[in-house]
């Protein structure tokens, strides 16, 4: 009877596996306009990294790892700028206090991050570029975090605009640099020529897809939450769909099947392994 | 004190079979098939020499990348590499009996030193979807690493014990075929430091004694 039980048990067994084997071939990084997906890690190797996000430290691994870039949360200085940081106030974070927008770029370079690791501080954008080999080859997003306290919010938005045309005229990333913002933003953006595609962040609606179309944008950023249906509708209007962002194996297969066109993942390395396009080649610092 | 210390005399070679060996590949998309394998000699009642091979196909995988994603005219290309490492590690370890529990027999805990010798062969093959140009390279590594070791084993019949095993090694020399290419990282261990100049073998083995 042991006997008879056992072999139903392998039978299974080997059923499920073919059954998983033929699912995972089954799993396509192609998009819907015949490209392949672009594998961008959130802030860097994801929330769950061990290291400060939006840092050198979580970055630079993601684009070792095979990443086609990351995305990350950009703030302005009063001195005008590019600095990586999530939160409007450095306190809960760093060893700061206050806005980004506030303080020079001198006081905000002594920030240090409350990590377990030494020696973490707030990075410019500039330092990460100049940090990165064969920069042009990777590609970045770039979420505007626009504080809205600050006093002349207008003046502030241009100056952050004009900081992100000059940084990728010097580096040559205009074409490599995503912005991702509320729908002001963006056309403050074309007005002052910015040639970044252009990404409003805004949920996945038909109310979304009017907007992003009518002014020309290059697509919509939204959360994998606020997909719905619309991917293909979105699609067929020219635009491109960026979704973040999974955290984990199950979510980046659920955000590869609906075919959108940039990933941001809090889980790069699973999606990437899924995909052949992890280098294992390098070791994670 | 004596007593705690001696090694069971019933024990004076043993054969054993490593059998975490391909544990770290289990979720990658990647491929390994190899096989330690582990001969032991009694030399004292309280030392033992072990030689140990651990042989096999390392790693075999494809690594695709893609460029320009937004280029209008030409469109994306890819460059697809594929990897092919094979070779073995040959690791003879002196070990010296530390710890024996009154209480428990049949546990016994060795510290020692062993030597990692290990031979890779490393094919790539690449492939530019661009030009279609494709290029093969073959590359040899010898390498050779020093460390300390500990073991702790479980005897569960006469004949039979089961031994979890960790050597830390430190390279001491390496020789590569080809020049500018990176060395092949440690493929028999479970952590690596960034310059592949320290690595950590684990290996968890049922042994058969006589």
């Amino acid at each position: 009877m042991l006997g008879k039980n056992a072999f139903i048990y392998v039978v299974i067994s080997i059923g499920l596996l073919f059954t998983a084997c033929n699912k995972e071939a089954s799993l396509s990084d192609d998009t819907y306009t015949g490209s392949k997906v672009m594998i961008l890690g959130h802030r860097g190797m994801g929330t769950g990294y061990y290291k400060p996000h939006n840092t050198l430290d979580a970055i630079l691994p993601v684009l070792g790892i095979g990443a086609d870039g990351s995305e990350m949360d950009i703030q302005l200085t009063k001195d005008s700028v590019l600095v990586l940081f999530h939160d409007y106030n450095l306190s809960p974070m760093t060893t700061c206090n206050g806005s980004i927008y506030q303080q020079n770029w001198e006081e905000v370079k002594q920030c240090k991050y409350y990590s377990l690791h030494n020696n973490v501080f707030v990075n410019s954008v500039e330092n990460l570029f100049s940090q990165i080999p064969n920069l042009t080859n990777m590609y970045f997003s770039f979420d505007s975090k626009i504080d809205g306290a600050a006093p002349d919010f207008q003046l502030y938005q241009k100056q952050f605009l004009r900081a992100i045309q000059r940084l990728c005229i010097k580096y040559q990333m205009s074409e490599h640099v995503m912005i991702e913002g509320d729908i002001n933003l963006l056309l403050q953006a074309q007005s002052l020529g910015l040639t970044n595609k252009l990404f409003l962040s805004a949920d996945l609606s038909l109310q979304s897809i009017e907007d992003a179309y009518n002014n020309h944008f290059a697509g919509i950023s939204a959360s994998i939450n606020s997909l719905g249906a619309q991917v293909p509708l979105a699609h067929q209007k020219g635009l491109l769909v960026m979704a973040w962002s999974p955290n984990n194996y199950s979510q980046n297969k659920e955000t590869l099947s609906r075919q959108v066109d940039i990933i941001q993942s809090d889980d790069p390395m699973s999606l990437l392994k899924l995909l052949n396009r992890y280098n294992y080649e390098y070791i994670i610092p | 004190m004596a007593a705690r210390k001696s090694i069971d005399t019933s024990i004076n070679q043993a054969i054993k079979l490593d059998l975490a060996a391909s544990y770290f590949t289990i979720f990658d998309n990647r491929k390994q098939l190899r096989v330690g394998l582990q001969y032991e000699k009694k030399i004292t009642q309280q030392s033992i020499l072990n030689w140990n091979i651990d042989i096999g196909m390392y790693d075999h995988y494809s690594f695709i990348k893609y460029y320009d994603f937004f280029n209008q005219q030409q469109g994306l290309y890819s460059i697809e590499q594929k990897v092919l490492i094979t070779g073995f590690h040959l690791t003879p370890a002196y070990y010296t009996l530390i710890y024996q529990p009154h209480w428990l027999k049949p546990l016994k805990w060795f510290a020692g030193g062993g030597v990692d010798l290990s031979f890779y062969q490393k094919k790539i093959n690449d492939f530019n979807s661009q030009t279609n140009e494709q290029s093969f390279q073959k590359i040899y590594q010898a390498k050779i690493g020093m460390g300390p070791s500990l073991s702790a084993r479980y005897l569960i019949t006469k004949h039979f014990f089961v031994e979890l095993s960790s050597h830390f090694f430190m390279r001491i020399w390496k020789g590569i075929s080809e020049k500018n290419v990176a060395i092949i990282q440690s493929h028999n261990a479970h952590w690596t430091d960034i310059h592949n100049q320290f690595w950590w073998v684990t290996q968890l083995k049922i042994a058969y004694a006589w």
